[in-house]
């Protein structure tokens, strides 16, 4: 196969260079934007003013120590709002992951007629466009009281029919049920089943699910938007705080706020690439 | 004999079932059925003063407002299917490319992995923010342009220009996932076929036209299916970026819906967003049809 890549035409050669430099051009840009903000961060307002594209002259690394303060929303600084991401990360990843693993594990174990309609429901509800149903969730969440309520808001993360399950469903799909089988014959019941034996074996394709699942809850900015403004989080932060710049007082805290509050996953993503990278690549079967 | 899945006839596994199950059932009865039944009495009803009484006011003024040439409704519908081209002519098909080299093994392929992959882990306000940042008229590329005597416009502030720059950001942010996903559906494709079609001489263009493209048809077909309705819920990035302006030039269907919703009116998005869903259900189907149509006469 490789010398069949290396006889390529002049023209596929050019063709290959030519996206070859807007691939490079692409990273480029990535790479500088992110070192754009950093560099801003550690700027003076001022500074920030007169020279905004120009390398930082006071390198004001204290200013990563100061926006904690300074990055404010309905009385919660940076530190609340990064706590409160935590929080409702944590919460809505988990209730996403949890009901749907229950749900795909019983629809593809237990093969009754009600389970292969709940599957096939399942896949109609992703296809089928609902386009004005936000305005009566709205209404639903504040009529229940889950807005503003950390105790309940992982309730509009606990659906079960999603496309987490049908990746999920997949992957038990590919689970052999003759280690069940052999447990049965020893007595073992349902719930001893899907613990101890389902479960473990299902671990690879839930965690990276898990991990894909947690970073899309981290970066939601919809559900804080609408129900969480009293406990904001990173996100509504962030962009409350903008807003409220329009007469710029400070910016360089602005800056330091988006590092601090992209640092997390970047890191959190060159750990797990490999996971999640070919959890997406496994999405695409379903995609 | 091995068996796939539990036996159906023992009583336990009945029980357990419904056990699991009760509480996703319960759930979708209420946060989908319900909310979707909610949706179209909320549709159908006009409310003041806390009483609600039923009306089809909702929809003749949507018409009005669809026919008057300076209507709201206007733009925002012109901007949603502006959504819609980019992301089904233009992002798409760009995507199919990208993926496509990396199939093809291009240099430094791993890194460039990462780098595509990179803007769908980071927030979007962080994204918009960024990139409000990068293309502002004191920022650094007009600040380049400036070197040269160009003249940098104010992108996101011009009414003509507003719409189509916060296309491009959607580009720049959404190709990412979209290359991945489709270079691992093309990852898995049986070597045999390329090997024997280079082989036989094939060229880069007829490869990708006359073979990955038929192969990898199911995922691309939906991909265009789903990008519709997306299409008409997006607003993420229009309300960071501009919030509608200037002068209501950016508006979207999503970005109306939801500003009406926060600000406690809820029978006008409704019936709009109904009405979409009305239009667009048949042409899914209709999309459905066709592609699956297509991609029957592909087998391997």
């Amino acid at each position: 196969m490789a010398e069949l890549e290396r006889k390529r035409t002049k023209g596929e050669k050019v063709f290959m260079i030519v996206m070859f430099a807007f691939f490079a051009l692409y990273s480029f840009v990535m790479i500088y934007s992110f070192f754009y903000i950093f560099f801003n961060a550690l700027k003076t307002n001022s500074e920030f003013f007169e020279h905004r594209n120009a390398l930082p002259q006071a390198w004001l690394f204290s200013n990563f120590i100061d926006m904690f303060q300074k990055i404010e929303y309905n009385s919660t600084n940076f530190s609340g709002m990064f706590g409160n991401s935590i929080l409702l990360t944590l919460e809505c990843s988990i209730a996403a992951i949890l009901f749907p693993t229950i749900t795909a594990y019983v629809l593809s174990k237990y093969k009754f007629k009600f389970c292969k309609f709940l599957y096939s429901l399942a896949i109609v509800i992703q296809t089928i466009p609902t386009i004005g149903s936000l305005t009566a969730q709205y209404q639903l969440v504040y009529a229940i009281g889950i807005n503003d309520n950390y105790s309940l808001i992982w309730l509009l993360s606990a659906g079960s029919l999603t496309f987490n399950m049908i990746i999920i469903y997949a992957g038990f799909e590919s689970i052999s049920w003759t280690y069940a089988q052999a447990a049965q014959m020893d007595g073992a019941g349902h719930f001893r089943i899907f613990f101890s034996i389902m479960l473990p074996l299902a671990k690879p394709f839930i965690i990276a699910n898990f991990v894909t699942t947690f970073i899309n809850k981290w970066n939601d900015y919809m559900t804080p938007f609408l129900y969480m403004d009293r406990y904001p989080t990173v996100a509504l932060g962030l962009y409350q705080f903008q807003q409220k710049q329009t007469f710029a007082t400070d910016m360089p805290p602005l800056f330091a706020g988006i590092v601090v509050s992209i640092l997390p996953v970047l890191i959190l993503f060159a750990c797990m690439q490999k996971s999640i990278i070919s959890n997406t690549v496994a999405g695409g079967l379903k995609g | 004999m091995a068996k796939k899945s539990m036996s159906s006839s023992k009583r336990s596994a009945v029980i357990f079932a419904c056990l699991m199950l009760a509480f996703p059932v319960l759930y979708t009865i209420v946060f989908y059925f319900g909310v979707n039944i909610k949706s179209w009495i909320n549709a159908f009803q006009i409310t003041s003063r806390g009483q609600s009484v039923w009306s089809l006011v909702n929809f003749e003024l949507f018409l009005t407002d669809l026919s008057s040439p300076v209507g709201e409704a206007r733009v925002m519908f012109k901007n949603t299917l502006t959504i819609f081209f980019w992301s089904d002519f233009i992002q798409l098909p760009l995507c199919v490319l990208c993926s496509y080299v990396f199939f093809r093994k291009i240099r430094g392929g791993a890194f460039f992995r990462v780098m595509f992959y990179i803007p769908s882990v980071i927030s979007m306000v962080s994204l918009t923010l960024i990139f409000y940042y990068l293309f502002d008229v004191k920022g650094p590329i007009g600040e380049l342009l400036r070197c040269f005597g160009i003249e940098f416009p104010s992108l996101l502030g011009s009414s003509d220009t507003a719409f189509t720059t916060i296309m491009f950001f959607n580009l720049l942010s959404g190709m990412g996932y979209t290359v991945i996903l489709i270079s691992g559906v093309i990852a898995r494709l049986p070597m045999e076929i390329f090997e024997s079609a280079r082989l036989d001489g094939c060229k880069m263009w007829r490869e990708l036209l006359q073979i990955v493209l038929p192969l990898i048809w199911p995922t691309i077909s939906t991909m265009f299916i789903l990008n519709i309705t997306n299409s008409f819920l997006y607003f993420g990035p229009v309300m960071m970026l501009t919030n509608g302006g200037p002068a209501g030039s950016t508006m979207t269907i999503g970005l109306y819906i939801y500003s009406k919703t926060s600000r406690g009116e809820y029978n006008y998005p409704s019936a709009i967003g109904l009405s979409m869903s009305l239009i667009i259900l048949p042409v899914v189907f209709l999309l459905k049809w066709i592609f699956d149509k297509i991609s029957s006469e592909v087998e391997f």
